[in-house]
């Protein structure tokens, strides 16, 4: 041994590799720590916007998911924010998506108020249990008529991962909910006070509107003078009565009291409550081996908003970003044996992050959230590989799920081509092109999940030449983008 | 310096490249476990990000940029493109003009790539061609102009028009240049062209 390296020597270095191996799992482990800090999570509102009646309590769904899909979540501590006309009514408890398991998470904190709601929620399940997606439901109501935000506090909300790792998430993208409240029948009840209001026909104090059929369907007496009526172009009308009093005679329950002078405004939906449009359906694929479970994306076009709608910008992206007057909405299918798809109440994949969800009934009919019964629209229909079809034109969808809007659309199937660009996180861009063909292609001997959600377009488990020929088929037959 | 100050002094040395060589080690390890966290969604995309100007070096240009005629008269008009260090896998041109001042009479595609499934001419002043399959793979140099589509039109009427892409820059349904391996669009850059028709 050289001299250099006697017991003393030796003793140092071991004390100075302790040293260092302390230090360095110290390090390791700050480091450790901020890397699991870079995992984002994502809140997503359903639906992001609306326009709905004042005193209408509504549901909106909250969907908080990591962006890594191998992350989880074990504790929820969000502060919403309420501004303009809405107040919170309530926050239910989270619940796991899919599944909908609502024993996952125990309450920590619930406060309500108008403006503002925190909930804490923690998980003590093992890790292999816990939710990848939570999905909250916030019930609100707008006050008047006006607009109004539900947004997340960002300074005071953190969602916790697997609680072994110990870390929390640092929050990606945070949707809000804007909505508009317009003029209803607003049964609020009376204000003691000296106000009346002069009925039209009769002058003099009388008290006259009776909010005792609280559905919206009210029929305006004759007698009211000139009522301004806003017309739709509808078979199913829909007109909004305002600067008038309300005509409705007493029946001798609760009563409004209105200002004399006052300018009142009543929404007449006639069709009863719970008037949005419902649609059923049945579509195909085109040339596909199997038919996994999917979500359809249905472009709902409001014809005569659109027309009267200003110029969309050049640079928008209308695919992925539907302009005024279009509403997507994105529905669970499953297929029959035949490979006929219809919506499903659930199935087995998570939904688009940020996607609005369409609710769908035990029986398949979809609820059209949003949309104004009466009115002329465009159905179109798109897969996740597929492109658009137009299904439906100048088409007056009526409340409820009327028989005439149970379609029929196998003989219109989608064809594949337009499929998701992991360049541009997963969307696709409403047509099929190079870039498609480039995408497949670039795949060709793939059966990875990852590349066959891109590339697969006939679900048989592999990217081959029949993925490309179906594309190529596509564009050379309906060249049309969507 | 004494003999005994000189071991002294190794000694530290020695301790110290020790010390060094652990701490080498801790961060190689850190940034090895690390790498893997964000390519788990697209195992074919590149570990080396490279910059915007070095994706986006593609460019389309028309040829001529600025051509007179008499109203009645025709022209050609080429459409070419250039991606110096890149493999292309396909194209997507969208040329508008307008079809008061100018006809579209008919597009022949060039040889580069061996599909052209869409070749259209509509009647609104628009020509939307699509194609792909190069029949090369070669890497594109600095002096390689491909030869994507030339064009035929005919001067209607007096007056000043342009030709010009449909182009935003990253947007895929537009006129695209696509990247093999990557299918990113890289195209970067596109000209216009002049026509005055006297």
């Amino acid at each position: 041994m050289p001299k250099v390296f006697t017991v003393k020597t030796i003793f140092l270095i071991l004390v100075a590799l302790i040293v260092i191996v302390i230090a360095g799992l110290y390090i390791n482990n700050y480091l450790q720590r901020s890397k699991a800090a870079e995992s984002k999570v994502d809140i997503a509102f359903l639906p992001t916007n609306g326009n709905f009646l004042v005193g209408e309590e509504k549901t909106e769904d909250i969907i908080v998911q990591p962006q890594e899909t191998d992350k989880k979540i074990s504790g929820i501590d969000i502060t919403f924010l309420a501004d303009g006309v809405i107040k919170i009514l309530d926050v239910k408890t989270p619940v796991s998506v899919p599944g909908g398991d609502s024993s996952i998470f125990t309450q920590v904190i619930k406060n309500i108020a108008d403006k503002k709601a925190r909930i804490s929620y923690i998980s003590q399940k093992p890790a292999a249990e816990l939710p990848h997606s939570v999905k909250i439901q916030l019930s609100y109501k707008g006050e008047s008529v006006g607009g109004g935000k539900i947004s997340i506090d960002s300074t005071n909300t953190t969602i916790i991962g697997n609680v072994t790792t110990g870390y929390a998430f640092v929050l990606g993208t945070l949707e809000q909910g804007a909505f508009t409240f317009t003029a209803g029948i607003t049964p609020s009840p009376t204000t003691p006070g000296p106000s009346v209001t002069p009925s039209p026909t009769t002058p003099g104090p009388s008290v006259t509107p009776s909010p005792t059929t609280p559905g919206p369907s009210v029929t305006p007496s004759p007698t009211t003078p000139g009522p301004s009526v806003t017309p739709s172009p509808t078979k199913v009308p829909t007109p909004i009565l305002t600067n008038t009093p309300v005509p409705t005679p007493p029946s001798g329950e609760d009563k409004y009291l209105i200002n004399v002078g006052d300018k009142q405004s009543l929404t007449i939906n006639i069709g009863g409550a719970g008037t949005s449009p419902q649609i059923r359906f049945k579509a195909k694929l085109t040339a596909t081996v199997n038919n996994p479970d999917l979500y359809f994306k249905l472009r709902v076009k409001d014809e005569v908003a659109l027309m009267t709608a200003g110029p969309t910008p050049a640079t928008a992206d209308m695919c992925n970003n539907p302009p005024a007057g279009v509403t997507d909405f994105y529905i669970p299918v499953k297929a029959d044996g035949n490979g006929v798809y219809s919506p499903a109440q659930a199935i087995s994949l998570v939904s688009p992050a940020g996607a609005k969800m369409a609710s769908v009934s035990a029986d398949g009919w979809v609820t059209l959230d949003g949309l104004m019964a009466g009115k002329y629209y465009t159905l179109n229909l798109k897969g996740p590989k597929t492109r658009s079809v137009k299904m439906v034109q100048h088409f007056t969808l009526q409340a409820g799920n009327s028989a005439t809007q149970d379609f029929d659309w196998t003989a219109n199937p989608l064809d594949p081509g337009d499929v998701p660009d992991p360049n541009n996180g997963g969307k696709q861009d409403c047509t099929v092109n190079s870039t498609d063909w480039s995408l497949i292609q670039s795949r060709i001997g793939a059966t990875d999940q990852p590349n066959l959600d891109v590339a697969d377009v006939d679900y048989n488990g592999l990217v081959n030449g029949e993925d490309i020929g179906k594309m190529i088929h596509t564009l050379a037959t309906k060249p049309d983008d969507d | 310096m004494s003999d005994q100050q000189k071991q002294d002094f190794k000694k530290i040395i020695v301790v110290l490249l020790v010390l060094l060589l652990l701490f080498v080690a801790i961060f190689f390890l850190r940034f090895w476990k690390k790498t893997p966290l964000g390519q788990n969604f697209n195992p074919k995309t590149s570990k080396v990000v490279p910059t915007t100007a070095e994706i986006l070096v593609g460019k389309f240009s028309l040829d001529p940029v600025e051509e007179k005629i008499k109203a009645g008269g025709q022209f050609t008009l080429k459409i070419a493109f250039s991606a110096p260090g890149k493999r292309i896998d396909g194209a997507d041109v969208i040329l508008r003009f307008d079809p008061q001042m100018l006809q579209a009479l008919e597009a022949t595609a060039g040889t580069y790539f061996s599909l052209y499934p869409r070749k259209e001419i509509k009647k609104e002043g628009t020509i939307q061609v699509t194609a792909f399959a190069p029949s090369s793979d070669k890497i594109l140099s600095e002096s390689d102009e491909i030869l994507f589509l030339t064009v035929s039109f005919k001067a209607l009427k007096a007056g000043v028009s342009q030709i010009t892409f449909d182009y935003q820059k990253g947007r895929t349904n537009l006129t695209t240049l696509v990247e093999s391996k990557t299918s990113k669009n890289i195209l970067g850059s596109v000209n216009q062209a002049k026509i005055i028709i006297q």
